[in-house]
């Protein structure tokens, strides 16, 4: 019997138009879920608060100067606290005594030789 | 701008240039066209290749959170924006499977069963439906290189040349690894339904 060199490959491909018929019935496009594509696409596209460009308008400036002036004021007045605390501190512990001359003392007089 | 791939096959201008340049400028307008664009893809990519619909919302998400916060840095090497999408895909679905690689059956979801006919022919249905499990486990064990051609060419239809270009490759090289990927999965599933019916006679 004559041997049929084409037979073979003519089998591959009848095989391989099998296969492809098989995965055509199997690979089919999936439609997603319509409220997954818009929740997505909102969070996507939605620009946060930051990146809205703030437009500083005139009054906004008096309000942080005064803002600002009166931070410093307090950031003053709580500096001139803080040093009087720490001074009356070191006072009752009575470092300070030790480091002053004393007020209205006289100096030492010379000795006296007889 | 009319790019050609190899062999002559002519491909279409990239209309997503504009959108692009837009988009990598801050323009969540403009992603959000290429979003709508591409998404249907990514989706569908992600899901044959994790067999679940949560898990593909979830990485498709990522995907395109990705790809907004590196847009900016995208840049035009005459490969198609999806190329880039389906390569960030690509990662991220490798990485889930590194994740769930204790996981040792994926189970497929209820809504791959959608012949009309189940309720009037059960039998036929759950035969079809066992058949079709079968080849998408097996599809599911290919390479991911494999993988991603199969679903490029029966789910979206794409030319060799498309596939190509998305791929890396040249439009012969899609065709020889077509071939090869379909005689390598005819062999597996001859090798599994000799195996399911030799455990079949052993249980009776």
């Amino acid at each position: 019997m004559k041997a049929q060199p084409n037979e073979g490959v003519a089998n591959r491909n009848l095989e391989i138009q099998k296969m492809e018929a098989q995965l055509q019935a199997v690979l089919k496009p999936v439609v997603p879920r319509p409220e997954f594509v818009m929740d997505l696409k909102r969070r996507l596209t939605n620009k946060p608060e930051a990146s809205v460009p703030i437009k500083i308008q005139e009054h906004d400036i008096l309000q942080y100067g005064l803002l600002t002036a009166a931070g410093l004021l307090s950031g003053t007045l709580l500096l001139i606290f803080g040093v009087k605390a720490v001074v009356s501190l070191l006072n009752s512990l009575g470092v300070l005594q030790n480091l002053k001359p004393e007020i209205g003392s006289k100096p030492n007089p010379p000795m006296q030789t007889a | 701008m009319i790019r050609t791939a190899s062999k002559g096959a002519v491909l279409p201008d990239n209309q997503d240039e504009s959108l692009l340049i837009r988009a990598g400028q801050g323009d969540s307008e403009a992603f959000g066209v290429l979003y709508e664009r591409y998404m249907g893809r990514i989706y569908n990519y992600i899901y044959y290749r994790t067999g679940s619909q949560l898990d593909a919302e979830d990485l498709t998400a990522r995907v395109f959170f990705r790809a907004m916060h590196h847009i900016q840095n995208y840049q035009d090497r005459g490969l198609p924006f999806s190329a880039w999408l389906y390569r960030i895909a690509h990662n991220l679905v490798a990485n889930w499977h590194r994740d769930n690689s204790r996981r040792k059956e994926i189970p497929l979801d209820d809504c791959l069963l959608t012949y009309s006919y189940q309720d009037a022919y059960p039998e036929a249905a759950l035969v079809q439906n066992e058949e079709r499990e079968r080849l998408l486990r097996l599809l599911r064990k290919l390479p991911a290189e494999r993988q991603q051609l199969l679903i490029l060419k029966f789910v979206e239809h794409l030319s060799n040349a498309e596939i190509g270009q998305i791929m890396g490759r040249t439009e012969g090289a899609v065709k020889s690894l077509y071939h090869r990927t379909l005689l390598s999965l005819r062999d597996e599933l001859k090798e599994l339904i000799a195996r399911e019916g030799s455990n079949t006679e052993d249980l009776m």
